[in-house]
């Protein structure tokens, strides 16, 4: 952290602060949860390492999506205050049930007959290869899910530099792709660097089916770790 | 007749506690004078608060008592933590316009805003954070 200070504080140029900002968000507790979890969620489709690698990216992208939507919103003169006021509060509140949630419809616990629901529970779960929109919902929803420490970051001092001019607005996705940067490495590894996992666990029938319910179990063990953290 | 004693007795320990409580309070009023704050520090913050957080107060708690131990005494300095999620902070919020936590410090009409150096230092390099709360009062001062 002291090594990434002293390069913020002698950068010259806003591209290199907003990555290094970015660096410190991923390295604070909640975005570390919360990145282990996508990381989770991405290599469910373990099988097809290619898909694995493109939902890391993906995922990153809807992170940027939401950075870069908020500095656009705050930049065309919504209130700052109350955006940040309103995120900070809860932003990391909703987080916990927000993952567990998402477990037990990876668990396909709920299963909801409605439509437009089943439609959505099917984005989320996804056995096919609509999981690039389940990536990409994950990552807007979780770059939402600010902590105190990654909140004053974002809001004290990516947005001031990037609403400082129309130019700067380049500067969330610089950003966002630093806090998505160990999802995307991740999902490099298993793609390109991990041996063949996924020939050898084609020979389980199952293992699909076991790494979905394990990931699940994992979405909803962070879930409950956020709710113990926060309100107990 | 031994209510009416009881009775007696009790308002004498009465007056008599009263009369010394007023006594010392005389004599603090004599040897301290209350100023109005010339300085006022605020760091806003939720129920829920991180390392960081935490150290911010510490930090300037510290930093005060360190550098400026006779303002904090009489009053010229004055350090308040406020908890935004506590409905009766509402007003400050609104007075400072505070978009979440912040560490401001308030002096008039004059107001310099920590948050981005406390949330940078206040953990990881406190001196340096002390520093800086140092030299955002100094001016404030003079």
């Amino acid at each position: 952290m002291e090594f990434l200070q002293s390069i913020l504080d002698n950068s010259q140029y806003a591209f290199v602060t907003a990555f290094i900002l970015g660096l410190m968000t991923t390295l604070s507790p909640c975005p570390l949860a919360v990145n282990i979890s996508a990381m989770g969620y991405i290599s469910k489709d373990i099988k097809n390492k290619k898909t694995v690698f493109y939902n890391g990216l993906i995922y990153t992208l809807g992170r940027a999506f939401s950075y870069t939507l908020l500095a656009v919103i705050i930049f065309l003169g919504a209130d700052q205050l109350n955006i940040s006021m309103f995120l900070q509060r809860w932003g990391e509140k909703i987080l916990g049930p927000l993952l567990i949630i998402i477990g037990f419809f990876m668990l396909d616990v709920f299963k909801l007959k409605i439509p437009s629901f089943s439609k959505l529970s099917d984005k989320i779960s996804s056995k096919n290869n609509g999981t690039y929109w389940g990536s990409f919902a994950l990552g807007t929803l979780f770059a939402m899910a600010f902590c105190p420490y990654s909140a004053v970051l974002y809001f004290m001092m990516l947005i001031p530099l990037t609403i400082a001019s129309p130019s700067g607005i380049y500067l969330p996705v610089i950003y966002a792709i630093a806090t998505g940067l160990p999802v995307i490495l991740f999902a490099w590894l298993i793609a390109y660097a991990v041996g063949n996992v996924g020939r050898f666990y084609n020979k389980i029938k199952n293992f699909e089916l076991w790494f979905r319910r394990i990931v699940s179990v994992v979405f909803i063990g962070v879930g409950i770790y956020f709710l113990i953290y926060l309100f107990v | 007749m031994k209510k009416l004693i009881s009775f007696i007795v009790l308002l004498a320990l009465n007056i008599s506690l009263f009369t010394v409580n007023a006594v010392e309070s005389a004599k603090d009023d004599v040897n301290m004078v209350i100023l109005a704050p010339k300085v006022e520090l605020y760091y806003f913050h939720f129920t829920r608060r991180c390392g960081t957080c935490v150290a911010i107060e510490e930090e300037t708690q510290k930093a005060l008592s360190q550098y400026f131990p006779e303002e904090l005494k009489t009053g010229i300095i004055v350090f308040k933590s406020i908890n935004i999620d506590e409905s009766n902070s509402k007003a400050l919020v609104e007075k400072y316009k505070i978009g979440g936590q912040a560490l401001i410090v308030i002096s008039g009409s004059n107001r310099a805003d920590l948050t981005q150096q406390s949330f940078m230092y206040a953990q990881s390099n406190p001196d340096k954070f002390k520093q800086i709360v140092k030299s955002t009062i100094d001016p404030f001062l003079e």
